[in-house]
C-alpha cells in the first residue's frame, strides 16, 4: 500500500556511474521519510563503513513524507552519512527546495556511494539520472555553481560543495539553493571525497494524495494559522533574529572566554541588519519565509540566515554586522561552516598562548586574538598551508598531535563546537547538544525555555501541545520547582523528530502551527491509512532511538561539557555569568549534568552508559 | 488538449513579480485541484526562477485558468498575486 502512494529510492553507485532504483523499505510508515528514512537507511551501513572517507561510506539524502504537497514549510530536506569531524552518523537537515523537487522527480531518497574517478555532478530529472562532468565546476564558489547550474536546468534545486569540499576540510558543508546550509560536520568533504561536485534534481510528478480534498483543507488551516500570528511580518524582516534578547548574551569571543562587549554586540543587532536586508526567501511550500537576500558592499547575496552571522561575526570579532555578513557570505560560498572555522582559529590562538604551539608552528606570527589573526588563519585553513592544513582536520583527529592540554583548550562536544555560550541562559540546548549524537545543533532543544522566566505553567502548555502527558508534564516544569531541563530534551528531540520526518521545519513560527493531530491527520490522507498522534509520537521515539543506535558506540562518555562552560564567562563592564539552572539558582557542575544524563536515559530506556537497550530495540522494532 | 498560451496579466488578478518568495504554494494548488494528471505542468500558472537575477520569480498564467477559482491568490502568502476588485 504505502510503496504504491509514495516515490522510490534511487541509488547511485559512483565507483561505476550505475544506478538502480528500489521501493521504500516495508516499514516505511514506521520512520516515515525524512529524517526517520534516513536514519533507517544509514543502519544498513553502520556495520561496515566506519571511515567517513571510504568510498563506500553513504551520503543519504531524503524528502519528508510531506515534501513536496501543499503542507506548509514541508520542503525540508534530511541527509545522513558518516561525519569526518568526529565520526558520527549525524543527521543533517536543511530548507531550500531540494526535497520537494526531489519528491516531484518521484523520489523519497538518494543514496549516493563510491567515488567517481573525475569530478562529477549528478542531474535527477524526472526519472532520468545523469552524471555529467563538472571539471570546469570544480574550484568554484557554491553561489556560482549553483546559479551555473541553475541556468543550465531551469526549474531546478541544487546542493553544491565549494572548495572547502573538495579539499576535504572535515568542517565543510554543503548549501541548498544557495540558501540553506546542510552538513555541519563535514558533509561537503564527504561530498568532495566522492567527487561530486552537485546534485540538480527537478521533476513534475506531483505527489500521490489519497485523500486529496481532506489533505488540503488541513493544509489550508495550518497555512492560514500561521499567515495570522501576529508577529509574522516581524519574523519575515528578522527571522530567529527575533529571539535577540537572549542570544546577545550567548555571543562569546576569544575561545568562549569573554563575552562581547555591549557596544559591539549593539552592531550586531537585528536593527543594524535589517538596513541590509533586500527581501526575504523562502523556502518551497513556506509561508514564514526567513531566508534572505541581503546586501553589503556589492551586489545582492542570498544568506541561510542573519543570526549566524552576527553568531560567527563574535567569533572573530567582526566590527559590524555587514562585515560580519561578508564574512559568513565568503565562508558559505568556499562551503565551510564559519561557526566551526573561527571556533577552531580561537582554539588555535589559546594554544599558542598556552605555549603548546610556537612561532614555528605558525610560520613566525604571534597569535592573538584579533580580527587580523583570525583572518589570515582562516585561510591557511581555507587553503590547508601549514598550520591551517592539520587545523583543517578539526578537533579531535589533532588530539594526539597537541596532547591532552591542547585538546583540553578546545571548547567542543563530540568533536564539534557549541553553537552559542549556555552560561548567560540554560534552556534545552544545554542538554540538546550533549545527547545529540551529531553534537551541537540547536533545534532539538528548541521550547519555551528558550526565553528566561516562563512561568512553569506556560512550559507545561507547551509540553502538552507536544503530545507529553500531564503527569509527565507535573514533573518537567513543577510550580515549587526546578525545571527539569534534561528530561524536557527527551520530549523535543522526539517531536523534532518527528517533524522532520514528516518534512516540516522546526522553526518556531512553523512548529507551533503544527500539532502531532494535526501532522498526523496529513500523513492519514497522504497515504490513505490510519495514522494519528500518537502514531506520529512514536515514530520521533523510534527515530530518536534509531539515530542513536546507528551511533551505538556513541554514549555517556562523550556526553561532557567542555571544562570552558564550566568556567566564569567575563563579561566587560558587568558581572561573570556562570553556568547555572534555568531559574538561575543553581549552579550547574559536572555532577548536575551527570545525573540530569541519568534521568534522561532512564526516560528514554536506555541503561546508565546511554546506550540504546534491547528492550527498546524489540519494543521499538529498531533496525539493527 | 487545448492549446495553452501564456497571459502575462490576467484581469483578474494584480500581479506583483517583486514580492514573490518562491514559495511555489500556488502552482502545487493549482495542478492539485486542476490538473487532470497529477503533474505540477498541469498548474494554470507558473512560476518560474529568473536567469540573471535568480532570486527574483517570473510569473504567467496559462489561458485555460480559471480565473475564477483564485486559488492561487489566496494561497499566496507574500501578496504576489491580489485579486482585483471589481
Ligand atoms: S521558516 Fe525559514 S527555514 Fe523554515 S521552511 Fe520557512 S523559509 Fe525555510
Ligand atoms: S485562478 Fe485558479 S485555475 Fe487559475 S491559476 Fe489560480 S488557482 Fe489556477
Ligand atoms: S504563492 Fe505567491 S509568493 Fe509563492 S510562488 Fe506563488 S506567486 Fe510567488
Amino acid at each position: 500500500m504505502t510503496a504504491e502512494c509514495l516515490g522510490k529510492i534511487l541509488s547511485i553507485d559512483l565507483d561505476n556511474a550505475h544506478n538502480t532504483e528500489t521501493n521504500v523499505p516495508d516499514n516505511y510508515q514506521d520512520y516515515l521519510g525524512g529524517m526517520g528514512l534516513a536514519n533507517l537507511l544509514a543502519a544498513r551501513y553502520t556495520d561496515t563503513v566506519t571511515d567517513p572517507f571510504s568510498s563506500r561510506n553513504p551520503l543519504i539524502v531524503t524528502a519528508g513524507t510531506l515534501a513536496g504537497t501543499p503542507a506548509p514549510s514541508s520542503s525540508r530536506t534530511s541527509a545522513v552519512t558518516l561525519m569526518p569531524l568526529n565520526g558520527v552518523w549525524g543527521s543533517a537537515n536543511a530548507g531550500g527546495g531540494f526535497a520537494a523537487r526531489l519528491k516531484w522527480a518521484g523520489y523519497e531518497a538518494l543514496i549516493v556511494t563510491g567515488r567517481s574517478p573525475q569530478p562529477v555532478y549528478l542531474v535527477i530529472e524526472d526519472s532520468t539520472v545523469k552524471l555529467l562532468p563538472a571539471d570546469a565546476l570544480w574550484g568554484k564558489g557554491i553561489l556560482e555553481t549553483t546559479e551555473t547550474l541553475w541556468r543550465q536546468h531551469k526549474d531546478s534545486s541544487v546542493i553544491a560543495i565549494g572548495p572547502a569540499g573538495e579539499k576535504k576540510i572535515t568542517f565543510a558543508l554543503s548549501l541548498v539553493d544557495n540558501m540553506a546550509t546542510l552538513g555541519r560536520g563535514g558533509l561537503g568533504a564527504v561530498m568532495g571525497d566522492k567527487g561530486l561536485k552537485a546534485v540538480v534534481v527537478k521533476g513534475t510528478q506531483l505527489p500521490k494524495i489519497v485523500q486529496k480534498n481532506k489533505f488540503l483543507t488541513l493544509a489550508q488551516d495550518v497555512h492560514q494559522r500561521m499567515r495570522n500570528l501576529s508577529w509574522r511580518d516581524q519574523w519575515l524582516r528578522q527571522g530567529v533574529y527575533l529571539g535577540w534578547a537572549r542570544w546577545k548574551e550567548e555571543l562569546s569571543t576569544n575561545n568562549f572566554s569573554r563575552r562581547l562587549p555591549s557596544e559591539q554586540i549593539d552592531r550586531l543587532s537585528p536593527r543594524a541588519y535589517e538596513k541590509h536586508l533586500v527581501r526575504p526567501l523562502a523556502c518551497i511550500s513556506c509561508p514564514m519565509a526567513d531566508k534572505a537576500m541581503v546586501k553589503t558592499r556589492g551586489a545582492a547575496k542570498p544568506i541561510s540566515y542573519g543570526l549566524q552571522a552576527a553568531m560567527s561575526g563574535a567569533r572573530w570579532g567582526a566590527k559590524d554586522i555587514s562585515q560580519a555578513l561578508d564574512g559568513m557570505i565568503e565562508a558559505n560560498d568556499y562551503g565551510v561552516d564559519d561557526l566551526t572555522l573561527y571556533a577552531v582559529v580561537g582554539w588555535a590562538i589559546d594554544m599558542y598562548q598556552a605555549g603548546i604551539l610556537s612561532k614555528e608552528d605558525t610560520g613566525g606570527r604571534a597569535l592573538a586574538h584579533t580580527a587580523e589573526q583570525y583572518g589570515l588563519l582562516a585561510r591557511e585553513i581555507l587553503e590547508r598551508r601549514g598550520l591551517g592544513d592539520l587545523l583543517a582536520e578539526g578537533f579531535l583527529a589533532n588530539k594526539k598531535r597537541f596532547g591532552e592540554e591542547g585538546i583540553g583548550l578546545a571548547v567542543h562536544i563530540r568533536g564539534m563546537d557549541p553553537i552559542s555560550d549556555p552560561r548567560p541562559h540554560s534552556s534545552g540546548f544545554l542538554f540538546s547538544q550533549l545527547t545529540n549524537p551529531r553534537g551541537p545543533y540547536v533545534v532539538q532543544g528548541n521550547s519555551p525555555a528558550f526565553t528566561p522566566g516562563k512561568k512553569p505553567a506556560s512550559l507545561r502548555r507547551f509540553l502538552l501541545s507536544i503530545g507529553v502527558s500531564e503527569d509527565k508534564a507535573e514533573i518537567i516544569a513543577p510550580d515549587d520547582g526546578e525545571l527539569d531541563l534534561a528530561l524536557m530534551v527527551r520530549y523535543t528531540e522526539d517531536w523534532y523528530a518527528a517533524v522532520s520526518s514528516l518534512g516540516i521545519c522546526a522553526r518556531q513560527p512553523v512548529i507551533q502551527c503544527y500539532g502531532p493531530d494535526s501532522a498526523a491527520r496529513m500523513v492519514a490522507a497522504v497515504l490513505g491509512a490510519e495514522f494519528n498522534g500518537d502514531d506520529l509520537l512514536q515514530v520521533g521515539e523510534r527515530v530518536w532511538n534509531q539515530y542513536r543506535l546507528n551511533n551505538g558506540l556513541h554514549g555517556q562518555e562523550q556526553e561532557i561539557l567542555p571544562d570552558q562552560l564550566y568556567q566564569p564567562l567575563t563579561v566587560p563592564g558587568s558581572a561573570d555569568y556562570l553556568l547555572k539552572n534555568y531559574e538561575q539558582d543553581r549552579e550547574v557542575t559536572p555532577q548536575y549534568v551527570e545525573s540530569s544524563l541519568q534521568r534522561y536515559y532512564a526516560e528514554r530506556g536506555w541503561n546508565n552508559k546511554g546506550r540504546v537497550t534491547s528492550t527498546n530495540i524489540e519494543r521499538l522494532q529498531l533496525s539493527q | 488538449m487545448q492549446q495553452r498560451y501564456i497571459d502575462k496579466a490576467p484581469d483578474k488578478f494584480q500581479v506583483s513579480e517583486h514580492s514573490c518568495c518562491g514559495c511555489l504554494q500556488c502552482m502545487v494548488v493549482c495542478a492539485g485541484v486542476w490538473g487532470d494528471e497529477d503533474s505540477l505542468n498541469s498548474a494554470k500558472i507558473k512560476v518560474c526562477r529568473n536567469t540573471g537575477d535568480f532570486y527574483g520569480y517570473s510569473i504567467y498564467f496559462y489561458s485555460d485558468c480559471r480565473s475564477g477559482c483564485k486559488l492561487c491568490a489566496k494561497w499566496c502568502p507574500y501578496g504576489a498575486l491580489q485579486v482585483k476588485e471589481v
